[in-house]
């Protein structure tokens, strides 16, 4: 099956779609807490299902340049 | 658009006072703030979008009359890599101040550091463990060495943060890698020719020139755990010419520098050139502001990259955004390399839309290019239609390629993208790979 069809590739992109959205919406005092899920959410999929992640690693790498943005108000790109 | 052909007119000529204004100034306001110009001039594109009826400037002349690049002069041009470590050090400053504190005592983070270690000792010994086993678990290898590399990040993280109470500043940088980067930069640089990028942009590189810094792993670090990111090896700071590379004596990493500084040197020229604002010109004449496409501008930045290196004798082992990298590869075997190229460095996807639907169907380019914020953003019925990473663009693709009868066999067999069509098949249930 293609894996953008498995129930585990659907679920992760919900979750990410969630994490997301809340963290454009959060103020400033609230990206800890949102940026410590989105560290443990990634982490255990990197551990547990690193096709997932190679699927995901994109939007790993955008949300770190949305919290960068939203604490320090300025642009990075990451590599 | 509403209005007799007098207000029309009208409009238009404010439109085009618009375009011209902000043409000419735009080199006169502050980075920061040409957003707000962008945002204008796009409401006054469309504004003569509507009304070329009339007989007016067209779209495209109104487009080549904009620069979508940034203007140089305006930008943080850092002359040498003296200049740019002062940046570098202004950047920890501002990342110190916009840090989250850690509220634990000492006492805390050093028993917290303790624990750690013991688990670094408990972890590395079952790790040499399994590794000695006839037929070792990959999968829980695999685990424990990511487990083992986040622990000695918690670990550097928690010595900084004494260090930073006791007032102790350690500089970490290495000098062969300092070395080893200059070799790189040199050399990459080199392959960023004229004939590459095209005469003007090349100019424009070479008036400002991308500065490489090797900074300190706790440079690095303290940047990812701002982001809650991990292992971040490079970085490129938009609104200057500046990358940062990280100094870290780890050989899979110094194998890949080629690879690594050519793709941030690709992203600072897309900068330069307008990359970064994805648009195109829809059939009838409409001009469609897509903006930055995160996926598909990493895409296209690795598959460049690793092109140039491999073009030039350097073979680095495995690409970063296998299936963005898959897209953009199978994007380039269809249009073709020079517009696609084109495409990328100046933002001005019109011809590559123009081909890949010329021979995948009408709204291929579209549904790969169009975003929406979220899948489940009220503002956005029908998110679910539109790809928003690699990994949706390859199925999507994959099904039109296939639907289209274009033959991939040769093209999959690229050294590039083979692995990942490897691992798709596997998951597909061929377990020898076979599909």
């Amino acid at each position: 099956m293609d894996l953008v069809n498995t129930d585990e590739y659907k679920n992760a992109k919900a979750k990410i779609a969630s994490l997301a959205q809340a963290l454009d919406e959060a103020k400033k005092s609230d990206v800890a807490k949102l940026r410590d899920e989105k560290f443990e959410f990634f982490k255990k999929m990197k551990e547990t299902n690193p096709r997932l992640y190679s699927a995901f690693r994109i939007d790993d790498n955008e949300m770190s340049r949305k919290i960068h943005k939203k604490l320090t108000g300025k642009d990075v790109i990451i590599d | 658009m509403g209005g007799g052909p007098q207000q029309l007119e009208q409009g238009l000529e404010d439109a085009e006072q618009t375009v011209r204004l902000a043409t000419e100034h735009l080199s006169h306001i502050p980075q920061p703030l040409q957003p707000n110009i962008t945002g204008a001039v796009m409401a006054a594109l469309a504004t003569i979008q509507a009304t070329t009826a009339f007989g007016s400037t067209t779209v495209r002349d109104a487009l080549a009359q904009f620069p979508y690049g940034i203007a140089h002069d305006t930008m943080q041009v850092f002359a040498s890599e003296d200049e740019a470590r002062d940046h570098t050090e202004r950047e920890m400053r501002y990342i110190e101040s916009h840090r989250l504190p850690d509220r634990r005592s000492d006492e805390e983070l050093e028993a917290s550091a303790a624990g750690f270690e013991t688990s670094l000792v408990q972890d590395r010994r079952e790790l040499a463990r399994l590794e000695r086993m006839p037929t070792p678990d990959r999968g829980e290898i695999r685990r424990l060495d990511i487990s083992i590399q986040t622990t000695e990040l918690e670990l550097r993280r928690i010595h900084y943060e004494l260090e930073r109470r006791s007032g102790i500043d350690v500089p970490e940088v290495f000098d062969e890698d300092v070395q080893a980067a200059r070799q790189a930069g040199t050399t990459a640089l080199g392959w960023m020719s004229a004939s590459y990028l095209g005469a003007d942009l090349h100019a424009v590189v070479s008036s400002a020139p991308p500065i490489l810094t090797v900074e300190s792993e706790r440079f690095f670090d303290s940047l990812d755990a701002l982001e809650a990111h991990y292992g971040s090896t490079a970085r490129y700071f938009p609104g200057t010419n500046h990358i940062a590379v990280r100094s870290v004596q780890d050989d899979l990493v110094k194998d890949a520098l080629e690879a690594t500084v050519a793709h941030e040197m690709l992203h600072y020229i897309a900068y330069l050139g307008g990359g970064h604002h994805i648009r195109w010109t829809s059939d009838s004449g409409e001009l469609v502001e897509q903006g930055e496409i995160t996926w598909l501008h990493e895409g296209l930045t690795e598959l460049h990259a690793q092109q140039l290196t491999a073009a030039h004798g350097i073979h680095p082992d495995a690409s970063a955004y296998e299936h963005e990298v898959r897209t953009a590869f199978y994007m380039q075997r269809i249009v073709g390399e020079s517009v696609l190229r084109r495409a990328y460095l100046t933002g001005d996807f019109s011809e590559v839309r123009t081909r890949l639907n010329a021979r995948l169907g009408e709204g291929t380019f579209e549904t790969l290019a169009k975003q929406r914020a979220y899948v489940s953003d009220p503002r956005a019925p029908g998110a679910t239609s539109y790809v928003t990473r690699g990994s949706e663009a390859i199925s999507f693709l994959v099904g039109r390629m296939d639907e289209a009868g274009v033959d991939r066999s040769t093209w999959d067999q690229d050294p590039l993208i083979a692995d990942s069509v490897r691992a798709e098949r596997l998951i597909e249930g061929g377990a020898d790979g076979s599909g």
